[in-house]
């Protein structure tokens, strides 16, 4: 049997024509080939597959994973808390279905980041460093993909949701491949409520689309005429767009991976019509297509209120309004069935899945009854990947403000990705990545 | 044992995995103080319901009901027809079995319409994400607030009755708008408008003299939240925050002279007149978690209507002033529940896996429209009040 990444291409008469041409060009014009020593490592890895579940614009930790009963009420908000399944842990009665399923997840209560405002904590938080001094460092994804490679038609580091994550003023530097070079950027894949997929990169091509795109000759006649009209993109960004455009659109099945339509009403429906909810369908889609790294974003934008803008977790007013009425609703129903289809279908088994945000928000309550940026405490969920479920990593004190416990570092949720995906110090080392990181031990 | 006391428990025996109890344990999840425990709807409340409907004179039956008697009379018609046709042509041995199966649907078609009728009609189909109906017109239109594209909520106008496509209350606007609050007569109009990142302004439209005035959001973030028109249209009163405490003001239809009604720790919300104007019912988290509360059009007389560790929110007057309708988390998930504020006897309205919420009364009485989760999909449903 000859797979293209999870994808059967075998004929009756063997190998396919197309399925041996499509896997020699994509191992020339590959994303990277792996490392020399990255094979052998890949296959001892504990996790084949990463989500990062990033709740962007920072969602507050007292509001939810890490509530304080017993503090003023300045503090603790209007909301009361429920028993998990773990003992002795509560979450607020926001996440009634969460708290069902605290046996599948790791709590760390005890994350710091460096970085109060949205852009820069985001570089932080998805790079482990500061974006200055330059270069900015890689995404933590694109670390994964530049050590996995691309063993299929689907690059191995796809960001889910609405775009490149940014807030009202810039984006987020780190979203991508920093000093592994923009090849490592990971391929955006809009999803709409109605869960209709969008490849934004491909619209660099115009008019190219699966539907004009019959053969794999037409679709190189065809870029090769865009290559003429787009020389001024740089070799670079041409490549790039050349490979992705070769890995999805010249086979089917990879564009099946996108095509949410196959999935049972049912399924759909438990994932709930919203974006996260589709795009969290999607993710699962592309897990059972073996990509390596998904960054699996709320919103593309943090603002919670502002025009045009998508609803982020940056809830500096009607901070328990809108998470009592949109966002812990949606994430407490959805997250409950992606967990639970992962657990079903033996993905969760090889699959590292992390929840967070880039940092918590003001434990004391802002004069607008809302809550603001507090980077010096706030929260993550782990599971997957063999992590046991059901503990607690961390201790917040008793308003939530600093952790009682070791801080834990946007530096070292990159270094421990890695090492579950089997980047190792000797690996980072060669790819001059996530230098002085150390891992969470508890989860190792 | 105390309310709280047995909400932990039910939590900590579904935490560990036990059977999920039963919707008669729900009597258990209110406390007695100001209000009796929870009255249990019937088993089958729609079906009574519906049978009154049905008594009812034809002119007052909704248009989407007597449609659906029709088309319920016109199947089986059909289906009685196409049987007479079948038993001809066919062997005697297949008849009876075709008459059987014939009957047989009969009867399952005569229960599946008769069931749906009683259901809790669904009055939208985009699916996409709701908040905050409320019935005008006499209860003619329905406007409310959806999510019509990833990052604007528009206000739309539905005429429910008539089988019409909502149409945007303001075409042109790009910025959300939230939350709007209509005058009984029609002429004012009040909302919630994104102006900034993190600020938002309230908005009062006079449509008679075409004028509208504005509360601006205060410097930095800041927004006002969920305006109510009094029913003789002197004030509207509103949430807002100055001082970490979220308190319920008043202004006039010009928006001005402004004067605060609550003064209490903790947040105020969702202010709502009863038709007489007298009274104002509200929730609050002044005395830890937010419960129901109702208190003088002056903001005097507070008082306590609801007492559970869950959210009690938004509550809504019923138009003959004895009811509160609003939403409760206390059984898990969003539910409607309808308190009878005389006698203090509580009663369940809804009760789904699913999400209810965001009740609003029809003028009649006779219905509560709700935004409501039903396989994923977030739409308008009418339910019929008993």
């Amino acid at each position: 049997m000859f797979d293209i990444g999870s994808f059967n291409t075998q004929s009756c008469q063997g190998v396919s024509r197309r399925s041996f041409l499509t896997a020699a060009s994509t191992m020339v014009c590959a994303y990277g080939l792996p490392l020399g020593a990255a094979a052998q490592e890949a296959a001892v890895a504990r996790a084949k597959s990463v989500v990062l579940v990033w709740l962007w614009g920072a969602p507050s930790h007292l509001d939810t994973f890490d509530p304080k009963p017993e503090a003023p009420m300045e503090y603790r908000g209007p909301f009361s808390t429920i028993a998990t399944r773990t003992p002795g842990v509560r979450v607020t009665d926001l996440l009634p279905q969460l708290a069902m399923r605290s046996d599948k997840y790791t709590l760390i209560r005890s994350h710091v980041s460096s970085q109060p405002g949205h852009p820069d904590a985001g570089t932080v938080a998805f790079t482990g460093f500061h974006e200055r001094p330059e270069p900015v460092q890689p995404n933590f994804g694109s670390i994964v993909a530049k050590h996995r490679g691309q063993k299929g038609q689907l690059p191995s580091f796809i960001s889910v949701g609405r775009g490149i994550p940014r807030d009202a003023a810039r984006i987020v530097e780190g979203y991508g491949g920093g000093t592994l070079g923009k090849t490592y950027d990971p391929l955006q894949l809009h999803v709409a409520e109605t869960g209709q997929v969008d490849v934004p990169d491909l619209q660099l091509l115009d008019g190219l689309s699966p539907n004009r795109i019959t053969d794999r000759q037409s679709l190189l006649t065809r870029l090769d005429e865009d290559r003429r009209r787009i020389e001024g993109l740089g070799v670079e960004e041409w490549s790039r767009t050349y490979q992705r455009a070769l890995g999805l659109l010249s086979h089917p099945a990879s564009r099946q991976a996108f095509d949410l339509t196959r999935e049972t009403d049912a399924v759909r429906d438990r994932y709930g019509y919203t974006t996260f909810g589709q795009s969290c369908l999607l993710t699962r889609r592309l897990l059972e297509a073996d990509v390596p790294y998904i960054q699996l974003n709320w919103s593309q934008t943090v603002e919670a209120i502002t025009p045009n803008f998508d609803f982020g977790w940056d809830t500096h007013i009607y901070n328990f309004e809108l998470m009592q009425d949109r966002h812990c609703p949606i994430l407490d129903r959805t997250l409950s069935y992606f967990i639970d289809e992962l657990d079903d279908r033996g993905l969760l088994d090889s699959t590292l899945v992390i929840v967070m945000g880039e940092f918590g928000r003001t434990p004391r309550i802002n004069d607008r009854s809302a809550r603001d940026h507090w980077p010096r405490c706030y929260f993550s969920l782990w599971m997957g990947a063999g992590i046991p479920g059901g503990q607690v990593i961390g201790e917040s004190d008793k308003l939530g403000e600093d952790p009682l416990t070791t801080p834990i570092t946007p530096l070292m949720v990159g270094t421990t990705i890695a090492e579950f995906t089997g980047v190792t110090t000797q690996t980072r080392a060669e790819l001059n990545v996530l230098n002085g990181g150390q891992v969470i031990d508890e989860l190792v | 044992m105390n309310s709280s006391e047995s909400r932990v428990e039910r939590q900590e025996s579904r935490a560990r995995g036990d059977t999920i109890p039963s919707f008669s344990r729900d009597a258990k999840g209110f406390r007695s103080g100001a209000l009796a425990p929870t009255k249990k709807r019937s088993a089958a409340p729609s079906l009574r319901v519906s049978a009154k409907r049905r008594n009812a004179p034809r002119s007052q039956a909704p248009a989407w009901e007597r449609k659906s008697s029709k088309l319920r009379f016109a199947i089986a018609l059909t289906i009685v027809r196409w049987s007479h046709r079948r038993s001809y042509e066919n062997q005697l041995a297949l008849r009876v079995t075709s008459r059987l199966t014939v009957v047989a649907f009969s009867m399952l078609v005569v229960f599946v319409t008769t069931t749906s009728a009683a259901e809790p009609r669904r009055l939208t189909t985009d699916s996409r994400l709701k908040h905050d109906p409320v019935f005008i017109n006499d209860g003619k239109d329905i406007v409310y607030v959806c999510l019509t594209r990833a990052e604007q909520y528009q206000m739309l106008k539905l005429e429910w009755d008539a089988d019409k496509v909502p149409t945007p209350l303001h075409p042109d606007e790009t910025r959300s708008e939230l939350e709007p609050a209509f005058s009984p007569d029609g002429r004012y109009y009040a909302h919630l408008q994104s102006r900034s990142p993190a600020s938002v302004a309230m908005l009062i439209h006079d449509t008679k003299e075409k004028t509208v005035a504005e509360i601006p959001p205060a410097p930095g973030f800041s927004g006002m939240r969920h305006p109510a028109i009094a029913p003789d249209s002197s004030r509207v009163v509103y949430a807002f925050s100055e001082t970490g405490a979220q308190q319920i003001f008043a202004v006039t239809t010009k928006a001005t002279d402004r004067v605060q009604l609550t003064d209490s720790r903790g947040i105020n919300n969702w202010p709502s007149f009863s038709a007489d104007g007298k009274w104002i019912t509200f929730g609050s988290s002044r005395d830890g978690n937010f419960e129901i509360y109702v208190m003088q059009w002056d903001g005097t007389d507070v008082r306590r209507l609801t007492e559970n560790p869950a959210q009690d929110i938004r509550p809504r007057f019923s138009p003959d002033g004895r009811r509160i309708a609003f939403t409760s988390n206390r059984d898990d998930n969003y539910e409607i529940y309808l308190v009878d504020i005389a006698s203090g006897e509580l009663t369940r309205f809804t009760d789904h896996p699913e999400r209810d919420d965001y009740a609003a009364w029809h003028p009649s009485g006779k219905w509560i429209v709700t935004v409501s989760e039903r396989s994923g999909r977030h739409d308008l449903y009418l339910h019929a009040v008993e």
